[in-house]
């Protein structure tokens, strides 16, 4: 694969915001009503319970952490599902770029959406709830693998969607919910049961929440998440090149519309 | 180099409810600088082979050659090269013409001076004032030239379309036909489209490949193609119950054939001396009443039918 071209990536980016841009209201619920809506809900839900500042920033900046994963995952899945609604998918498929390309310039949604959600929540979470997680760079560092891993679970999504066709668009609204289920975000994994912790030991978010509950850093686990992620982008995008060569094979890309 | 070269393509679907050989074996070859067209009715395979050119679908077996560039293995080098317009295509619906076009500007590598340059040229040529309007908001002509204009945008060396004057207006379509000339003499763009209307491929294109259920029957220039048929006549009649009439015509000295459209009776015959007498006399007495009467050479149509046996369709006789 050649290099990657600005031009490309600023092509989806483009796109994708200025679509969005357009729906004032899709922002407004996104970027601000949910993401702050779920922040206060789990706040006041935790203070009820616990008078634990540690235990209380944890839930917070879990909290936090996992709407950020969830903007980038969507932004990742919104490029193909603004095809799929507009009936364009043959138009944008006929023109030239690469798979990663294609990636990054609709993950640019969820960067410019989940800084501003970001930003709006740490000062809404001090305000409402005197939120100070100990050590901050631990907790920012959290978030910038997690939205990595986000776009990850976005790829996947993406390459499911490509090779099954239309019904798994669904997927891309319930897969990030069921990996916080796995991860053991709101709860320690040994609460699951057996089997199900064990898929919960083949996912990032696993060891990066464990770190994030008792507020210290563990360079082994910490870097064994990152290596995790960047192996699930390397098996990810080699799933989406085959599902892209099966889609053309069947003829789903021109089907799609 | 020829624009494209295709050798031995077929396409095999596997469908759930069978397998479909949608192209049987194609093989033809498209000269730089010339309009091409595909001639098939509706199901022959033509959308199916030009998208197989632009590389949407990948063949079963057998290459095409865009350029020299092979699609299966160098997909974005063809992708760089052709522009493709689809009838019936259709844009971001909440985004105007213009930021539509920004983004494709961008996929090939346009800058934002360029691409302003571009669409307000092409917006020009084609009479599409409401560019900065929202695209869910155009009727189907004016996405039809916001169509034209996304395949024109980065000045292909090939242009792909497929049946872009489906729905357009009478004035409509022969603009976009114009705009096609206009490329091919001032660019010197080639141009492959797919038709099932026999005036527009006879009218525009310099050759044509007639393709019918997924296999090509005849590649020649209009003019040679209509000489294949020119051992018979043709008499065109338009009438009420033209249904009724068609038993009557086919038993008159010299019919070949018959062919009944709406209103309209088309009868082959051997030799319009020998045959107009005895089919409007049979007509006459039996009460027919005709409005018109055309007795002429067989044209693309006819050519179509005698070779592969098949019409072109519901809209044959509407030129
Ligand atoms: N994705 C597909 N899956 C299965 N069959 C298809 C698919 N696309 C086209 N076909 C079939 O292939 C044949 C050729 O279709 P098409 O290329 O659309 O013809 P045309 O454009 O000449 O009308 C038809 O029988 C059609 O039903
Ligand atoms: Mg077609």
């Amino acid at each position: 694969m050649s290099g990657t071209n600005f031009n490309t990536v600023k092509a989806f980016a483009y796109r994708l915001i200025a679509n969005f841009w357009k729906q004032k209201m899709y922002i407004f619920a996104e970027v601000l009503f949910w993401p702050l809506m779920f922040l206060v809900a789990f706040g006041l839900l935790i203070k009820t319970f616990s008078a634990d500042p540690t235990v209380i920033n944890y839930i917070l900046a879990a909290s936090i952490t996992w709407r950020i994963t969830t903007v980038f995952q969507q932004s990742v899945n919104m490029g193909f599902l603004l095809d799929y609604w507009n009936e364009t998918m043959r138009q944008t498929w006929v023109a030239p770029f690469h798979l990663k390309e294609y990636v990054i310039g609709n993950s640019m949604l969820g960067l410019l959406s989940g800084s501003v959600t970001f930003l709006v929540s740490l000062v809404v979470a001090w305000l409402a709830f005197g939120f100070s997680y100990q050590p901050l760079w631990l907790f920012v560092l959290t978030i910038v693998i997690m939205a990595v891993w986000g776009c990850v679970i976005g790829v996947l999504i993406l390459a499911t969607t490509v090779r099954v066709g239309e019904g798994a668009t669904r997927l891309a609204w319930v897969i990030t919910d069921i990996i916080v289920l796995l991860s053991g975000v709101f709860y320690p994994i040994t609460m699951l049961p057996v089997p199900i912790q064990f898929v919960s030991h083949f996912l990032p978010s696993t060891f990066l929440f464990q770190m994030l509950r008792v507020h210290s850093f563990s360079p082994v686990l910490m870097a064994g998440s990152a290596v995790m992620v960047v192996a699930y982008l390397v098996l990810g995008m080699a799933l989406l090149r085959y599902s892209v060569n099966h889609a053309k094979k069947v003829g789903r890309l021109v089907r799609f519309y | 180099m020829h624009a494209i070269k295709a050798r031995n393509v077929v396409k095999v679907y596997d469908d759930p409810s069978g397998r479909v050989k949608a192209l049987d074996g194609v093989s033809f070859e498209v000269d730089k600088g010339e309009i091409f067209g595909l001639l098939g009715p509706n199901g022959a395979g033509k959308s199916t082979l030009i998208n197989m050119i632009t590389g949407l679908i990948s063949s079963t077996s057998g290459n095409i050659k865009i350029f020299g560039k092979d699609v299966a293995t160098d997909w974005y080098s063809v992708k760089e090269m052709t522009g493709t317009c689809f009838g019936f295509a259709r844009f971001i619906y909440f985004m105007t013409g213009r930021e539509n076009l920004r983004f494709f500007g961008y996929l090939y590598d346009m800058s934002d001076h360029e691409i302003d340059k571009r669409i307000d040229e092409l917006a020009q040529t084609l009479r599409l004032s409401e560019i900065d309007s929202r695209a869910g908001t155009y009727s189907s002509g004016m996405t039809q030239k916001l169509s034209l204009m996304k395949g024109l945008l980065h000045n292909p060396k090939l242009l792909l379309v497929d049946e872009l004057t489906v729905g357009l207006d009478v004035d409509a379509a022969m603009n976009v036909r114009n705009v096609f000339r206009q490329v091919q003499r001032d660019e010197g763009t080639t141009v492959l489209l797919t038709t099932h209307y026999m005036q527009e491929a006879n009218d525009l294109c310099n050759r044509i490949a007639l393709i019918s259920k997924g296999k090509l029957y005849a590649l020649d220039t209009p003019k040679k193609l209509k000489r294949l048929a020119r051992d018979y006549d043709v008499i065109e009649i338009t009438l009420k119950q033209a249904k009724k009439a068609e038993a009557i015509v086919r038993r008159q000295k010299g019919v070949l054939d018959v062919f009944v459209g709406k209103d309209r009776l088309v009868a082959k015959v051997s030799s319009s001396e020998k045959s107009l007498q005895p089919v409007i006399g049979g007509l006459l007495k039996k009460g027919f009443m005709f409005t018109n009467l055309k007795v002429r050479k067989p044209m693309l149509e006819e050519v179509f039918l005698s070779l592969t046996g098949q019409s072109l369709g519901g809209e044959w006789h509407e030129f």
